[in-house]
C-alpha cells in the first residue's frame, strides 16, 4: 500500500515537472527608432513614421498586438498595420507604420505616451513557460504655433539618357519642418568627360514642393544638345539664393533606343538589335540570289523557246 | 545557229541591265537606311592612299585621382537588426582622367560622424569601417585605358551595436603617383536600436504544496546599440489536467533566491531595473540573469502551460 502510494506521488511528480519543460528556443526582438518623437506638429499637421520590429532569426510568423496608451491623444495615433497583425516568417526588419493627426483645434502643447507592442509565436501557446518578447515605443509630441521650415537634400542622381531626351535631375528631398518646402531651383554646368572642358550652364527652377514631414524626390529637366558620351554636371541646388548642395556628377549621353531604331527598320521582331552592315549584307545577298535565280530561269526559257523555232525553221526549210 | 548566238547576246545584255539595277538599287538601299557611310569614305581612302606620318612626342602628367557623388545607403537612415550584422552599401565615382587604370588603391570609410576613420587601423566595429580595393583596374567598372571612371561601391556588416547618430562615408583615391581628392557624402542617420534575446525559464522538478528551489534562471542580452531596461508579466499556468498555478506563484530577481524572497510575477508589466548598458565591441555580449521561482499549490494535475513576457524599454 505504501509503495502505491509512493508511485502515485512519483507519477504526480512527474506529471507537474513536465509542466515547466520549456518548448521556445532563445529568442529576439527589439524596435528601430524606439522612439515617435516629433517637436514641431502644428494643429492640422499628419506625421507618419515608420518603427521597424527587428528580429535576428525569424524562423515563423510572429503575432504582434499593440496598444496604444497616450490618454489625451489616444485618437490621434493610429498604427496603419492595425492593432494586431503579424510579421511573416523570414522578415528581419518589418516597418510598423505609426501615423499622427493633430486636430486643427488641438491646443499647443507637450504630450507623451507609449505604444506596448507584444508578440507570440504563430502557433498559440506550447506546453510549459513560453517566454515571448515586447517593447514600448516611446512617443513625445509637441504642438507649436511656430512655422518650421527645414528640409534636407539626401540624395541626388541624374540617370543616363537617351540623346535629345532631357537631362533629369533627380533630388531626394526630407523636409522635417512644418510648411510644405523644398529647393526652389538647380543649376547645372556642362563639361566633357575629363571635366576640362566648360561646355554650357543652364539653371532651372524647381515649383514642386515637398509636404511637411515627408521624404519626396522631385525632378528638373534641362535641355540636352549633347551627342552620346560621357559628360560631367556640376551641380547646385538651392533654396532660395542660397546653394545647399554644391557637387558634381557624371551621366552618360546614350544612343537613340532600340523603340527608335524599330521605326527605321533594323530590329526583326522578336530579335536584339543587329548592327546595320550585317542588314545590309543580309539584304544584298537576299537580292543577289533571287537575281541570279530570275535570269536563270529566263535564259534557259529563252534558250528553249529559240531552239525551238529554229527548229520548226529548219523543218520548214527541208520540207520547201 | 545565227539565232542561238543572237538569242544569247539578247539574254547577256538582260543580265547586264538587271546586274545594273541591281547595283543602282543597292546604292539607293545604302544611302537612304545609312547616309554616315558617306562620312566613312574618308577612312578608306585614308587607309588604302595612306597617309605622311610625322613623329610627335609630348609628356603627358599626372592629374590627381578625384571622388565624387560619394552616398551611405542611398541616402537613407540606417536600421540595423538585433543580435547581427546589417549590410549597408557605400558608393560613389572616382575619376582618373590619365585613365582608370592608373588606380592604384580606392579606400572607401563608414563612420560615425566625428570619429577619425583614415586607415584600416583605425577600424572599429562601433563608430569606424574601413574597406580598401587595392586593385581597382581590375573592376568590371574599369572597362579599359581610354576610361576614365571607376565606380566604388562595398557592402558593409555593420554590427547591432554600433553607435547611433549621424553616419558618413569618405572615399579617397590613391593613384600610382599620390593619393588623389576624396569626396565624404551627406550624412544619415543610424537609428537607435532597443533589443533584447531572452533565454529560456525551466523550473525543474517541483511537488504539488511545494517550491521551486536552486537556481532557475534566464538570461537576457542587450542585443541593441542603446542601454536598455525591461519589464515582465506572465499569465496563470493552466494545468489540462486539474486546476492551475496562479501568476502570482511566480517569483523573479536579478539574484539568486528562495521562493518567498523574489518579487511576485503579475499579469502587469513590472520594470526590472536591470540596466544592461548599450553593447560595444569591447563588451559585448551584455547580459543579465534572471532568476525565477514557482510555488505549486495542491490540487493541480497535469500539463500547466503560461507565458512569461519581456519587453524592452530604454533604460530608466
Amino acid at each position: 500500500m505504501i509503495i502505491k502510494t509512493k508511485l502515485v506521488l512519483l507519477f504526480a511528480a512527474i506529471l507537474i515537472f513536465s509542466a515547466f519543460q520549456n518548448n521556445i528556443a532563445q529568442a529576439g526582438f527589439g524596435i528601430s527608432p524606439p522612439s515617435v518623437i516629433n517637436k514641431n506638429l502644428v494643429p492640422g499637421s499628419f506625421y507618419q513614421q515608420d518603427v521597424f520590429l527587428v528580429q535576428n532569426n525569424p524562423t515563423q510568423t510572429l503575432k504582434v498586438t499593440a496598444k496604444i496608451d497616450a490618454g489625451d491623444i489616444n485618437s490621434w495615433i493610429k498604427i496603419e498595420n492595425g492593432n494586431s497583425f503579424d510579421v511573416p516568417q523570414g522578415i528581419q526588419q518589418f516597418p510598423m507604420k505609426v501615423s499622427v493627426s493633430v486636430p486643427s483645434d488641438a491646443e499647443l502643447g507637450h504630450y507623451t505616451g507609449i505604444i506596448t507592442l507584444n508578440t507570440l509565436p504563430a502557433g498559440g501557446n506550447k506546453d510549459g513557460v513560453q517566454v515571448t518578447l515586447g517593447a514600448e515605443v516611446k512617443i513625445a509630441l509637441d504642438v507649436t504655433s511656430i512655422k518650421v521650415s527645414d528640409f534636407s537634400i539626401q540624395n541626388f542622381s541624374i540617370p543616363d539618357i537617351a540623346k535629345g531626351s532631357p537631362i533629369k535631375l533627380i533630388i531626394k528631398v526630407k523636409n522635417d519642418g512644418n510648411v510644405e518646402n523644398g529647393p526652389t531651383k538647380a543649376s547645372l554646368t556642362f563639361f566633357d568627360q575629363y571635366h576640362s572642358k566648360r561646355l554650357s550652364e543652364q539653371e532651372v527652377n524647381i515649383t514642386e514642393k515637398v509636404k511637411s514631414f515627408q521624404t519626396k524626390e522631385v525632378s528638373a529637366n534641362f535641355e540636352n544638345n549633347f551627342e552620346p558620351g560621357q559628360y560631367w554636371a556640376d551641380v547646385k541646388i538651392y533654396n532660395g539664393e542660397e546653394a545647399v548642395v554644391t557637387s558634381k556628377i557624371i551621366f552618360s549621353v546614350i544612343e537613340q533606343s532600340a523603340t527608335e531604331s524599330q521605326q527605321k527598320g533594323f530590329v526583326f521582331p522578336g530579335l536584339t538589335q543587329i548592327p546595320l552592315w550585317m542588314f545590309i549584307l543580309i539584304i544584298c545577298a537576299i537580292i543577289i540570289v533571287i537575281l541570279i535565280v530570275v535570269i536563270i530561269i529566263i535564259f534557259r526559257k529563252k534558250k528553249r523557246n529559240s531552239v525551238k523555232k529554229i527548229k520548226i525553221h529548219n523543218d520548214n526549210k527541208n520540207q520547201d | 545557229m545565227e539565232g542561238i548566238e543572237n538569242i544569247e547576246r539578247k539574254s547577256m545584255k538582260m543580265l547586264g541591265i538587271l546586274v545594273l539595277i541591281f547595283v543602282v538599287l543597292v546604292a539607293l538601299l545604302l544611302i537612304l537606311i545609312y547616309p554616315s557611310w558617306l562620312k566613312d569614305l574618308g577612312k578608306f581612302k585614308k587607309f588604302f592612299l595612306g597617309s605622311v606620318d610625322v613623329s610627335v612626342s609630348v609628356s603627358v602628367g599626372n592629374v590627381l585621382a578625384e571622388a565624387s557623388s560619394a552616398s551611405l545607403n542611398g541616402g537613407d537612415a540606417i536600421t540595423l537588426t538585433e543580435n547581427t550584422t546589417t549590410s549597408i552599401t557605400a558608393t560613389g565615382t572616382v575619376t582618373d582622367n590619365n585613365s582608370c587604370k592608373d588606380l592604384a588603391s580606392v579606400s572607401i570609410a563608414v563612420y560615425k560622424d566625428g570619429t577619425t576613420c583614415a586607415v584600416i587601423g583605425d577600424a572599429d566595429n562601433d563608430n569606424c569601417y574601413f574597406y580598401t580595393d587595392s586593385d581597382p583596374t581590375n573592376d568590371a567598372s574599369c572597362t579599359g585605358d581610354d576610361d576614365v571612371t571607376y565606380a566604388a561601391s562595398h557592402a558593409f556588416n555593420i554590427q547591432y551595436y554600433a553607435d547611433g547618430g549621424t553616419w558618413e562615408t569618405t572615399i579617397t583615391p590613391t593613384d600610382i603617383v599620390e593619393a588623389g581628392t576624396p569626396d565624404t557624402s551627406t550624412g544619415v542617420t543610424l537609428n537607435d536600436l532597443q533589443a533584447l534575446d531572452v533565454g529560456s525559464i525551466t523550473y525543474g522538478s517541483v511537488n504539488p504544496g511545494a517550491s521551486s528551489v536552486g537556481d532557475n534562471t534566464a538570461d537576457v542580452s542587450n542585443t541593441g546599440n542603446t542601454a536598455v531596461d525591461f519589464k515582465v508579466s506572465g499569465t496563470d499556468l493552466t494545468c489540462d489536467g486539474r486546476g492551475n498555478i496562479p501568476v502570482a506563484n511566480e517569483q523573479y530577481g536579478l539574484a539568486g533566491f528562495s521562493y518567498g524572497d523574489g518579487t511576485a510575477l503579475s499579469g502587469t508589466p513590472a520594470d526590472v531595473n536591470a540596466d544592461l548598458p548599450a553593447p560595444s565591441v569591447a563588451t559585448v555580449p551584455v547580459q543579465d540573469t534572471s532568476y525565477w521561482q514557482v510555488s505549486v499549490p495542491n490540487g493541480t494535475k497535469g500539463t500547466c502551460s503560461g507565458t512569461t513576457s519581456f519587453a524592452v524599454q530604454a533604460a530608466l
